[in-house]
């Protein structure tokens, strides 16, 4: 069972966002990790470049997989979590606590229109069934 | 197996019409490039369910590929040299560092979905070790897996390379296997990042090695074989293989009856 906080919101690719001091916080989820395996690297997004929502912004690698990462939110990259470029591992340890990236210039409505906890677990018992 | 040239010229309507989870379609010779932008278009139609997962079989003239993860991209030639001595260079969007194909290793493609199969991602990698282990046991060697070193072994020497990118449930790039390749193309990189890795083949191991017919229809009937119980297919449809190798061990008998689970 994957743990989905009920605080996130969520998008159908499997990354969470929260909002904080007027950035949107990004990660993937715990389906997500779990589904990677052990991570040995992360391929972040630069600091003020701007991506659309669904676009392609980072890569996770796991066991020799390469995996793409899409940004749940069109708005500009603000900041990136550097613990991650040596300590990848950190988002299989806790993903909701080890964020992939900032973003600022997005909007609040599109925000809104993420999945809420109880339907981003219906997307995924939808994804298994 | 279907060939390529039986796919042409509209590759996607002809797989359209493949029945099946999995098609397994031999590449012949076909230069890096179109091969990579024949995984791009294959990878977009699997993603969007218009044709079934595709496992393509290749060999490469000389290239070298760089994958994502940077700190293992490592080339000890110069571009220049490289150019030379007719080897290309590109930068792809695969799991891992750098690596090499040439002619005599071969490489498997699987444009697979993963959700489709049965995968979740690590699985998958050791799906592709499965099959890579099915192929060299063929040829007459036994090969191991080292924990945390993905790809497989033959006691510290590395014979297959595995690396594979996956965009929205949708894997390509794959696993490359030295059969009987010339290893010198690896003194150009350090393989996979790993410093002091010495690279071998089954030509090198065992002196010989069987004809590339016969191991890709042993590669084909692993990678329907080991796939997740729920997508198996009955074998009738894909040829087993028959050209007789007295010499060659027997894989059926060696087979389990499903991938198996995951190691590190």
């Amino acid at each position: 069972m994957s743990k989905i906080p009920a605080e996130l919101r969520y998008s159908k690719d499997h990354e969470w966002v929260r909002l904080e001091g007027g950035r949107a916080i990004v990660g993937i989820t715990d389906y997500a990790q779990d589904s990677l395996g052990e991570i040995v690297y992360v391929e972040l997004p630069s600091v003020g470049d701007t991506f659309e929502a669904e676009e392609e912004i980072a890569n996770i690698e796991s066991v020799k997989a390469a995996s793409a990462i899409y940004n749940p939110l069109a708005g500009t990259v603000a900041a990136v979590n550097e613990a991650l470029d040596g300590s990848p591992e950190l988002v299989n340890q806790d993903c909701y606590a080890n964020h992939l990236y900032e973003l600022t210039d997005f909007e609040t409505s599109a925000f809104a229109e993420l999945l809420d906890a109880p339907a981003y677990q219906a997307w995924l018992d939808a994804q298994k069934s | 197996m279907i060939a390529i040239e039986a796919c042409l010229p509209d590759i996607l309507t002809y797989l359209g019409r493949q029945n099946g989870p999995l098609v397994a379609v031999d590449c012949a010779l076909m230069p890096y490039q179109p091969a990579l932008d024949l995984q791009l278009t294959l990878n977009q139609a699997v993603l969007d369910g218009s044709i079934p997962s595709v496992i393509l079989l290749v060999e490469h003239p000389p290239v070298i590929t760089l994958g994502i993860h940077k700190d293992h991209n490592l080339l000890l030639s110069s571009p220049e040299l490289l150019n030379q001595q007719g080897v290309e260079c590109v930068p792809i969007r695969r799991g891992g560092g750098s690596t090499a194909h040439n002619p005599g290793q071969l490489v498997l493609y699987p444009i697979v979905s993963l959700p489709a199969l049965g995968f979740r991602v690590a699985p998958f990698v050791h799906y592709l070790e499965q099959v890579g282990m099915d192929v060299l046991l063929a040829a007459g060697v036994e090969v191991q897996r080292r924990n945390r070193y993905p790809g497989l072994w033959v006691d510290g020497r590395k014979i297959a390379s595995v690396g594979v990118q996956i965009t929205r449930g949708v894997s390509m790039h794959g696993i490359a296997i030295n059969l009987c390749n010339n290893l010198g193309i690896f003194d150009h990189i350090i393989p996979c990042g790993i410093t002091g890795v010495e690279m071998t083949s089954a030509l090198r191991e065992i002196g010989s090695c069987p004809p590339m017919a016969y191991l890709k229809a042993v590669a084909e009937q692993s990678c329907f074989h080991h796939l997740p119980q729920q997508t198996t297919v009955p074998p009738t449809a894909h040829k087993p293989p028959t050209l007789s190798t007295p010499s060659t061990p027997s894989t059926s008998s060696k087979l389990p009856d499903r991938h198996h689970g995951d190691t590190p």
